[in-house]
């Protein structure tokens, strides 16, 4: 398993990666926003051209979301598809939940507790 | 809660994006001193981000933005008011999935825009059992 912390994003939010034989996990922690988003971007695009079958984007440290935020998620997602991956969100607690379903993404993204 | 009622709290900034996070946690300070729940504080923070958002844009604008902050009787009332030199590149007006997040989260909102100075005003109000 090969595992790397980029260099800190800015106060209030990190990204770890960290690169499995059948999944590239993205833990992301603090808070995700227009400010922090560009820098999951950049991690998220990493983590889906690595051709593993499975991208777990792990937001259980998210002290904060907000549409910018999700549509980072979203453009993963759709990336990860479009190569024949599959990306999953962890972790997600109430506030992640909701903002989905406002959004109408609910049934779009893969969802694990 | 009547003893913050009344109570007001003015920030300016300049209307840059690092700094809607401290427009957030303002936010969230006072949500939590007028006793509003958790899902609550938390819905005001998503709204004033969308709407400082809708204000500020992704790349900031020249100027400043100032947030007044008015407790009420189990209600936040937060008046945004961004005074920028110039307006360009993304219009400065809450998108269509802006404006549906905003009605599930708060209880009122507007956004107005007067050449190059724009204002909104939410209000979120407490759940009393």
């Amino acid at each position: 398993m090969e595992a790397g912390r980029p260099p800190a994003a800015g106060p209030g939010f990190d990204v770890e990666v960290t690169e499995e034989r059948a999944q590239v996990l993205v833990a992301v922690f603090g808070e995700l926003d227009l400010v922090s988003a560009p820098v999951l971007d950049r991690h998220l695009a990493g983590a889906v051209s690595r051709g593993r079958p499975k991208v777990v984007v792990d937001v259980s440290g998210v002290t904060f979301l907000d549409v910018r935020g999700i549509n980072s998620i979203v453009a993963a997602h759709t990336a990860a598809a479009d190569v024949g991956s599959t990306l999953v969100v962890r972790g997600a607690g109430d506030q992640v939940h909701r903002l989905v379903e406002i959004c109408g993404l609910d049934g779009h993204l893969h969802l694990e507790s | 809660m009547t003893d913050v009622d009344g109570e007001e709290v003015r920030l300016t900034m300049p209307a840059t994006p690092q700094l809607l996070r401290v427009a957030r946690l303002t936010a969230a300070g006072l949500a939590g001193r007028l006793g509003f729940s958790v899902d609550e504080i938390e819905d005001v923070k998503i709204a004033v981000d969308e709407l400082c958002f809708a204000l500020v844009g992704s790349k900031g604008r020249p100027g400043s933005l100032t947030l007044t902050y008015r407790l009420g009787n189990h209600a936040l009332i937060i008046d945004g008011e961004g005074v920028f030199t110039s307006v360009v590149g993304e219009s400065p007006a809450p998108s269509e999935l802006s404006a549906q997040i905003l009605a599930a989260v708060v209880d009122e909102h507007e956004f107005t825009r007067d050449g190059n100075t724009m204002r909104f005003r939410l209000v979120k109000r407490r759940l009393v059992a």
